[in-house]
């Protein structure tokens, strides 16, 4: 059905080259290139309007790029269903009527294809990922009834049973208290275990210095990408930032940022 | 460019759809300017005003009086008219407000006036059955009180009047004797008469009929029957033995074909409140009626 | 018992009862499943509007093919297809917000209809029969295309039952599945043509987004997961559908009428009386 383009064994799985997207006249992004390596785990910040969730969905093949090359272990975006998309929890529909197991299972209709239904394995391979991110007790539940780290977990779970081998992540930590989240980075471990590539949008520069590979800093271009202490120095961070500040601590000292978080950052539709 | 093309034609459709057809205005050669709303009306009208008028039919062939819209172009005509020949008996429902609105000056003269009105089956109306056009006896009237209008309005020609409205008179006389002969031919007990809407009241009453019953249970075409007042007609057609259900351009033939299906009954159609072209069965009143006439006859023979 | 059961069977001892009550009960199954999406994706304007749509075609039908309701269905069937498209496509091109395209196609159809009808002068009542729904003058034939074209909408939904799910619930999910997602929202969107289609026979135009939204939208007050919505929101659909017959026999009201509005006072119950939700419950 989907003819799942074979993946190229030496090829990094994420490769993009001079990407740029414009859309409406204006300029998401400008020439990014990077590529990841199988099983990192990246967090991807930068300021409101940086272009975070664009980048995401143009990796993932949901926007197409005005120019530049994005290439998941070789090939473009489009052949694959490997890729799963965690979208901000402010983007869903809470009160449409799926339960948590109906929303995990969406993941994996690629995989069932036209005209057939989830078979066993299939049910199967949802379980398992309910399991593995703690919420089978709940598979039930109807989606709206769920605390924010539960609806995180869900999706989660979705992209686990999408069989996903890259994941990206918008913001997962936002309005989640301090437990959920580290409960979350704990699931990032397990992904991690199943050589599974992730990229984490986030506003928190201090998980990101603490549980992440490397770090990219974003603002329409790509400031840095590298190892967090490369990364966020103040000079990269008020390139980034502007005028904004938050307070973190980093290997040469304090340095006080802030930043005007969180609500509707890229409004792409 | 898809979008602004859509556009564009949807503001394009009006112009290209309106048409502009419609009577103009005759030359100005003295002959009365007088209008008729529906053909039948217009049929007799031109057979007592005959060279001496000038006639403008409103509704064209094969409309339903019932719930006319009128459109712009006739109000042009009611306001250049001098008088206006309406059936009446509130069959026009359209044309007071269009009289008012246009403010003509028109003399407004309902041919069906003097004639007693039926009550209308089963109803509690106030109104009474319009459809008095059915007995011919009553077109009689139609034209003496025709033949008086014309001939107050041009006294000149008043002679000329009163010698067509006589003559029609005797037509009319001739066609209610054949239609008698005609109708001696039905037994007694099938003269049972169910149509799509209380049509036939006067030739009921005239040529000893009964109106059994209606499906849209009305006197107007607009009516929708509800499941109680359609089962109880084909009860009834069932256990009078009624042998047709007589349909007309007014009402949906749907209902009326499943209806006949169901009972095993014939749908017949007739004419009711229009005539037709010259090259129809019906082109004029003594046409229609021995059209319909002939119908009814060969249905329930 | 006995005298219930006579109540029960007496108005389908005459086959127009009967006729009308299959049609009734595959158009209120049939709006009901399709209204479940159309509440969901918030289109009930627009299922109002293919409705209307549907004029231009039927009276383009009446001037070219004459009066039979086959040839007001096809015509029907086709006008209602090449709106639903003709907004799909519109709304794409978003500088025009949906419901002001629909809106403006709306209006133009069903003018255009009206002055397409002002041109032939003499149409009445074949086609307001039409329009306002004509449940107990269904043939056989009606019955066969109604049947085929339910069964049709049926499987469909049946056949896209995930994609559909996924197309409604994240767009983008279905961009990174690769789902062809402007192919399925076209199906979609031909299958309420389909619906209108069909339904208009027995409720007639202006009833319709009645029997579109409300067994839906009571259906998504009880259930919470999808496919339960579809399977209440049919029944309820065919209860209202069967009760409003009965209420047009025994109380002398018009069907279509009595159908919806069956379908709402069971929307009203369900909305006030519902467990722990139900408005009743909320004032105390």
């Amino acid at each position: 059905m989907y003819p799942h383009t074979h993946h190229q064994p030496d090829q990094p799985i994420l490769d993009v080259q001079h990407l740029s997207v414009n859309y409406d006249g204006r300029v998401a992004l400008e020439d990014i290139t990077f590529h990841l390596h199988t099983g990192e785990r990246v967090a991807v910040v930068g300021p409101n309007g940086a272009g975070k969730s664009t980048l995401f969905k143009v990796v993932s093949g949901v926007l197409p790029p005005t120019s530049g090359e994005v290439k998941i272990s070789g090939n473009g975006p489009r052949g694959h269903i490997c890729i799963a998309y965690v979208p901000q929890r402010s983007q869903v529909d809470w009160r449409f009527p799926a339960s948590v197991a109906d929303v995990v299972m969406m993941g994996r209709i690629g995989q069932v294809g036209f005209f057939r239904w989830p078979r066993r394995s299939d049910w199967d391979t949802v379980h398992a990922a309910l399991e593995a991110v703690g919420m089978d007790p709940m598979e039930n539940r109807q989606i709206g009834e769920l605390s924010g780290g539960q609806q995180q977990r869900t999706f989660l779970a979705r992209a686990l049973a999408q069989e996903a081998e890259l994941v990206l992540m918008d913001e997962p930590l936002n309005g989640l208290d301090t437990p959920s989240q580290e409960a979350i980075l704990a699931l990032l471990d397990k992904l991690r275990e199943q050589k599974i590539t992730v990229m984490v949008a986030t506003h928190d520069l201090g998980q990101a210095a603490s549980h992440f590979d490397r770090v990219m800093l974003l603002n329409h271009r790509l400031v840095r990408f590298g190892v967090p202490q490369d990364v966020l120095t103040s000079e990269n961070l008020l390139r980034a930032y502007g005028g904004h500040a938050q307070l973190i601590k980093v290997a040469d000292g304090t340095t006080a940022l802030a930043d005007s978080c969180c609500d509707g950052e890229d409004e792409h539709e | 460019m898809f979008r602004k093309v859509i556009l564009l034609m949807i503001m394009l459709l009006p112009l290209s759809v309106s048409s502009c057809s419609g009577g103009t205005p005759a030359a100005p050669d003295g002959k009365l300017k007088v209008l008729a709303t529906n053909s039948i009306v217009g049929d007799v009208v031109n057979l007592v005003g005959a060279g001496n008028i000038d006639l403008t039919v409103l509704m064209p062939v094969g409309t339903d009086p019932h719930d006319y819209q009128p459109r712009p172009q006739d109000a042009a005509e009611v306001t250049v008219a001098q008088i206006i020949f309406a059936s009446g008996a509130g069959l026009e429902t359209f044309l007071q407000p269009l009289l008012e609105s246009t403010g003509t000056k028109a003399t407004l003269v309902e041919v069906s006036a003097g004639i007693t009105l039926l009550p209308l089956p089963g109803s509690n109306q106030s109104t009474g059955d319009p459809h008095t056009w059915m007995n011919p006896n009553n077109v009689i009237i139609w034209a003496e009180n025709i033949a008086a209008a014309l001939s107050a309005a041009d006294p000149a020609h008043t002679a000329d009047y009163q010698m067509n409205a006589t003559a029609y008179t005797t037509s009319l006389r001739d066609l209610d004797a054949w239609i008698r002969s005609k109708v001696a031919q039905i037994p007694l007990q099938n003269r049972l008469l169910v149509t799509d809407h209380a049509v036939l009241g006067y030739f009921a009453e005239q040529y000893g009929f009964t109106q059994e019953g209606t499906i849209t249970g009305s006197f107007s075409s607009d009516a929708a029957p509800s499941a109680q007042e359609l089962a109880a007609l084909e009860d009834k057609i069932r256990q009078m033995g009624v042998k047709a259900v007589f349909v007309s351009e007014a009402v949906n033939q749907t209902l009326a074909d499943q209806i006949a299906s169901d009972t095993g009954i014939k749908a017949v159609w007739i004419y009711h409140a229009t005539l037709t072209a010259p090259e129809g069965p019906a082109p004029s009143y003594l046409d229609f009626m021995r059209y319909n006439v002939n119908a009814i006859v060969g249905a329930l023979k | 018992m006995n005298n219930l059961f006579n109540i029960l069977l007496k108005p389908f001892s005459y086959d127009f009862m009967l006729r009308g009550l299959v049609a009734s009960v595959i158009v209120g199954v049939v709006c009901a499943v399709v209204g479940v999406y159309v509440v969901l994706r918030g289109m009930a304007f627009f299922g109002d509007a293919l409705a209307h749509a549907v004029l231009p075609g039927v009276a383009l039908g009446y001037l070219i093919g004459g009066s039979s309701r086959d040839t007001l269905f096809w015509w029907a069937l086709g006008a209602a297809v090449l709106m639903a498209l003709a907004v799909g496509r519109i709304s794409k091109h978003a500088q025009i917000r949906e419901d002001t395209a629909i809106g403006i196609m709306f209006a133009s159809m069903f003018a255009l209809g009206i002055a397409l009808i002002s041109t032939v002068r003499s149409y009445s009542v074949d086609l307001s029969h039409f329009l306002f729904g004509n449940v107990l003058g269904v043939s056989t034939r009606d019955l066969v295309l109604t049947s085929v074209f339910g069964g049709v909408v049926l499987v469909t939904i049946f056949l896209f039952y995930k994609e559909f799910l996924v197309m409604s619930f994240d767009p983008v999910l279905a961009a990174t599945l690769r789902l062809p997602s402007g192919l399925l929202n076209n199906i979609l969107l031909v299958l309420m043509a389909l619906t209108v289609s069909v339904a208009m026979q027995t409720v007639g135009v202006a009833l319709m987004v009645a029997m579109l939204v409300t067994p839906a939208a009571t259906a998504s007050l009880l259930t919470r997961r999808l496919w339960h919505g579809m399977v209440v929101s049919a029944v309820i659909g065919a209860f209202s559908a069967v009760t409003g017959l009965y209420l047009s026999y025994y109380f002398n009201i018009v069907s279509g009428s009595a159908i919806v509005l069956t379908a709402t006072t069971i929307f009203l119950l369900v909305f006030l009386f519902q467990p722990h939700r139900g408005l009743v419950w909320k004032k105390r």
